[in-house]
């Protein structure tokens, strides 16, 4: 061996040393969780869930075209008829096999699916791991209902800023729900905004938590009332 | 054999020590995935080695015949996980070869993009596995680090961190926002940095010179022979990169070099992976500056019943992944085949082994940068 | 001393100072063992153990020694019997005994041979002894492959280790470990020996199977090492010994070339923990950086480099030492 080789082997060494000496002196990288919280980028794809309006009434049509365009079939939908029309009646959601591809948020042409950024879904059993639509709904609330003050918006299938510039609306697509939205379902605490003929506006006079809380339950007569008016 | 591999074999007295089948996996620390090798020894040598896979097989392929062409696409992220996007390019390629969809150019932008961020964050993976097989941990943990910073970019853009089912047949599923350049532009910087820093600790390291050098030695002849593509074929001499010799998408407007080895050997392919990740981010700041305005979706046909086979290959980290489809009529596949280069690299390993000691195994298993999803499918 | 008469005075010293050491060892194995997960956590950008004993981990070890506590004491049937169960104590007595010659302060050295340095030379051979029981006693093939790897390594290291002490010893112009401190009066050795230091420190990093000597400990290994067959308390011994060589090596290591436990203001106890600590901190830095060797690497640069790399630093000590 030249000592030349040693000289520069002794001196490379010495520079590495050197990297990891520098790299103690900086902060780590890790986070605390779960005593901090773990945080996810806007857009995360985590859970489909449905779309609620505040009226307590889903914007799903029962069109089947995310049970078709799931790649694993994990969506059920039961349908029942309300007026000569399809109409959701259950949604079946087995989340614990979701690859969470976004095929079935994609495909829905009424806007009625959008990812939810949950991630935090772990069970000791398997049921929890199927959602029904409350369930569904109630993920919806907890990360799409707006705050107080705030508009309540239909989210887009993507969050509109990913679309490309024009494409994205934040409005509710095809004819139901914008009809929906035309009789100026919107949320604000404190009263105003239209209501739905014939419906009190949930969440009028009362404080935002319980409202939320309100408006997952699904109102018996809210389908029957979608379907008069369609 | 080479001078540096062994000059004081130990030997072990003759009893009981002689011909011994010794297994390496499936489950181990150091074998990248659930492989599985039968190893004979011969007290510290290795005479024989033997892969058997199969611990992670899917039925990727049987099950695309069931689904419709925009169903295979999440499959595809399934094969190689750690680089998904070059694999759901293989098919989009081909998807788009038997439908005859055209894409348009802001969305190739956006694929070559992403699929070089992929490869970064690839070879990053291998970098710091191939790291800590050699006992050296702390370049592991860096390149995470450099990969966290990778994942940012890729959940602004696609919405999830890995398995992205961001590519479709006839362009990509969403623009890249504000946000996402961002997220970019840092990414690039820890890159630049990273970059620097893993030169100066570990691959300038005279320990790692001395354990990669001379192990693995593959002629340009041989690397042919046995269908390496990619690092193990550029390693050995062979100039040949699928981006440069049969361009797709818009590689053919972009500049960049490909790092050829000489001598075949691990650390001349360790080299060319690292020379190929400083090349990734000069295509990717090429592809920043050109991008132009403009769709990100082609037109495709509304019910995709193409007929007729295609076959499409591209520039996967690992390798050339291709991918065959044939169409005949229906919503269906009738048939998906899935090239994977770690596969025919796998055959390297029996002929590797003989004369190596047990300590190289891990060397050369990484030196292949194998991931088993993509073996297996 | 203190009213009590001669005979029995030698006797209680002795017993405080035994307990002493071996409490000192179990404290820093304990300590050591924290100071690692926390140097390698802060080498990766990571914390290390934080809950168990928080905010800093203060309890890991010792919850893991716990674990060990009470797992199973299992023994082979075929294994050698003492062979198998006295191996653990083997290298433990020998790290033991390497303290009975280290001097803690100004006259706090519990046995004041004047042949120090050679007792230490001794005491430090005989820990491969253990390990090659360990792997004998086991009845198992691979654990005997594994102790002859680390039996080589560890003897190929022995001889420029003993040759860079031999050199301090020149310097210092005597074996007694009291006298090798009180010459650093003026300037460590570290400054006059240089290479001596080096050699030690890395022969030291390999009998403590460090990395980059940890071939025996490397999980990419096949073979895992002459103490596969051991497990709970016993393991934990070997543990222990491995901890307790790297602090006894960097304790000497800090007697011969820094100086000891010499230094202004603070008490002697405290500035040799402080060298101690330092060097052991050292081989900590140096195990998260670098990568392995491989065996035959290894004993390559053993024979071929050190050991003739030793030998001029003693001939050109001599010539240093003739001169003057």
């Amino acid at each position: 061996m030249k000592v030349a080789d040693i000289g520069k082997a002794a001196v490379n060494i010495a520079k590495g040393l050197g990297v990891t000496f520098g790299e103690q002196l900086k902060k780590p990288i890790t986070n605390f969780y779960p005593d901090t919280p773990a945080t996810v980028k806007d857009g995360y794809r985590g859970v489909p869930v449905l779309v609620q309006l505040p009226t307590g009434e889903f914007t799903c049509t029962a069109c089947m075209a995310c049970v078709r365009a799931c790649p694993i079939g994990i969506i059920q939908l039961d349908t029942v008829m309300v007026d000569r029309k399809r109409a959701m009646d259950e949604f079946r959601l087995e989340v614990g096999r979701c690859l969470q591809c976004n095929l079935c948020v994609e495909s829905c042409n009424f806007d009625a699916l959008v990812m939810a950024p949950e991630f935090e879904l772990a069970s000791y059993t398997r049921e929890p791991l199927v959602l029904y639509k409350n369930d569904l709904a109630k993920l919806y609330a907890k990360y799409f209902w707006p705050k107080e003050g705030e508009e309540h918006h239909f989210p887009a299938r993507v969050t509109s800023k990913h679309h490309a510039p024009g494409t994205g609306t934040g409005k509710p697509r095809g004819p139901r729900a914008a009809k929906i939205a035309e009789s100026g379902a919107t949320i604000t605490p404190g009263g105003g905004g239209g209501e739905p003929a014939g419906k009190t506006p949930v969440g009028a006079s009362v404080p935002a938590e319980s409202a939320r809380e309100a408006a997952t339950q699904p109102q018996d007569t809210g389908s029957q009332k979608a379907g008069e008016g369609a | 054999m080479p001078d540096n591999l062994r000059s004081t074999p130990i030997t072990m007295p003759d009893e009981g020590a002689r011909e011994l089948v010794v297994n390496m996996g499936p489950q181990h620390p150091s074998t990248h995935g659930v492989l599985r090798v039968k190893i004979t020894l011969n007290g510290e040598t290795l005479e024989a080695a033997d892969p058997d896979i199969g611990y992670l097989h899917r039925c990727f392929e049987k099950i695309s015949e069931g689904l419709t062409y925009p169903q295979v696409m999440p499959y595809t992220d399934r094969t190689d996980y750690v680089a998904a996007i070059t694999d759901e390019w293989a098919y989009a390629l081909a998807a788009e070869r038997l439908l005859g969809v055209e894409v348009p150019e802001r969305a190739e932008y956006i694929r070559v993009i992403m699929g070089e961020v992929q490869r970064l964050l690839s070879h990053l993976i291998w970098f710091g596995s191939f790291a800590m097989d050699m006992g050296a941990v702390t370049p592991f943990l860096y390149a995470w680090r450099e990969r966290e910073t990778g994942y940012d970019f890729m959940e602004t853009v696609t919405g999830t961190r890995q398995l992205y089912n961001f590519l479709r047949i006839g362009g990509v599923r969403n623009d890249i926002d504000d946000d996402g350049w961002q997220a970019l532009d840092r990414f690039l910087k820890a890159m630049d940095q990273a970059l620097i820093e893993y030169d100066t600790l570990f691959t300038k390291n005279p320990i790692f010179e001395v354990r990669a050098k001379g192990i693995g030695p593959l002629s340009a002849e041989e690397a042919i022979a046995f269908g390496a593509s990619g690092p193990v074929l550029r390693g050995s001499g062979v100039a040949r990169d699928l981006r440069r010799d049969e361009p797709y998408s818009v590689y053919d407007r972009l500049d960049f070099a490909v790092p050829v080895g000489s001598s075949g050997d691990a650390y001349d392919r360790y080299l060319v992976r690292m020379l190929e990740m400083e090349q990734s981010l000069r295509i990717i700041r090429q592809a920043i500056k050109q991008i132009p305005p403009g769709d990100i979706q082609g037109k495709v046909p509304k019910a995709m019943k193409p007929t007729g086979e295609a076959y499409a290959r591209v520039e996967a980290p690992k390798g050339e992944v291709a991918c065959y489809l044939v169409g005949n009529g229906t919503v269906n596949p009738y048939r998906m085949h899935w090239r994977s280069p770690c596969f025919t690299h796998l055959q390297l390993l029996p002929h590797w082994a003989p004369g190596n000691l047990v300590a190289d195994m891990v060397v050369l298993i990484g030196t292949i940068d194998i991931i088993l999803g993509e073996v297996d499918r | 001393m203190f009213g009590i008469p001669e005979p029995w005075w030698s006797v209680v010293r002795a017993v405080v100072w035994a307990l002493f050491i071996i409490i000192f060892l179990a404290v820093n194995a304990i300590v050591a063992v924290w100071l690692e997960r926390k140097v390698s956590g802060k080498i990766q950008r990571r914390i290390g153990p934080q809950r168990v004993g928080r905010p800093i981990g203060w309890a890991q070890t010792i919850a893991d020694v716990f674990k060990l506590l009470v797992k199973e004491d299992v023994r082979a049937e075929a294994t050698d019997k003492w062979v198998f169960l006295l191996a653990p104590a083997i290298p433990f007595a020998a790290i033991t005994l390497m303290f009975l010659v280290v001097p803690w302060g100004k006259n706090l050295i519990p046995l004041n041979l004047n042949i120090g340095l050679l007792f230490v030379v001794a005491v430090t051979s005989f820990e491969v002894l253990g390990l090659f029981m360990a792997g004998w006693g086991s009845n198992n093939k691979w654990a005997l492959l594994g102790a002859m790897r680390t039996a080589a390594a560890m003897i190929s290291y022995e001889l420029p280790m003993v040759l860079a002490i031999l050199a301090v010893g020149m310097t210092a112009g005597s074996l007694n470990m009291n006298d090798v401190v009180n010459a650093q009066s003026r300037v460590p050795f570290i400054l006059i020996q240089p290479v001596a230091f080096l050699i030690y420190y890395i022969a030291s990093l390999a009998e403590a199977n460090r990395t980059p000597f940890d071939f025996t400990e490397a999980e990419s290994e096949l073979v895992a090492g002459a103490n596969i067959e051991y497990s709970g308390l016993r393991w934990a011994f070997f543990f222990l010994a491995e901890y307790g060589s790297l602090v006894g090596t960097s304790a000497i290591a800090a007697t011969l070339f820094l100086g000891g436990w010499r230094g202004p203001i603070l008490p002697g106890p405290v500035w040799f923990l402080i060298k101690t600590y330092l060097l052991v901190y050292v081989a900590m830095w140096i195990r998260w950086t670098l990568p392995r060797v491989r065996i035959d690497q290894l004993l390559d640069f053993g024979w071929k480099f050190l050991l003739p790399l030793a030998l001029a630093d003693i001939a050109v000590t001599g010539l240093v030492l003739a001169l003057l």
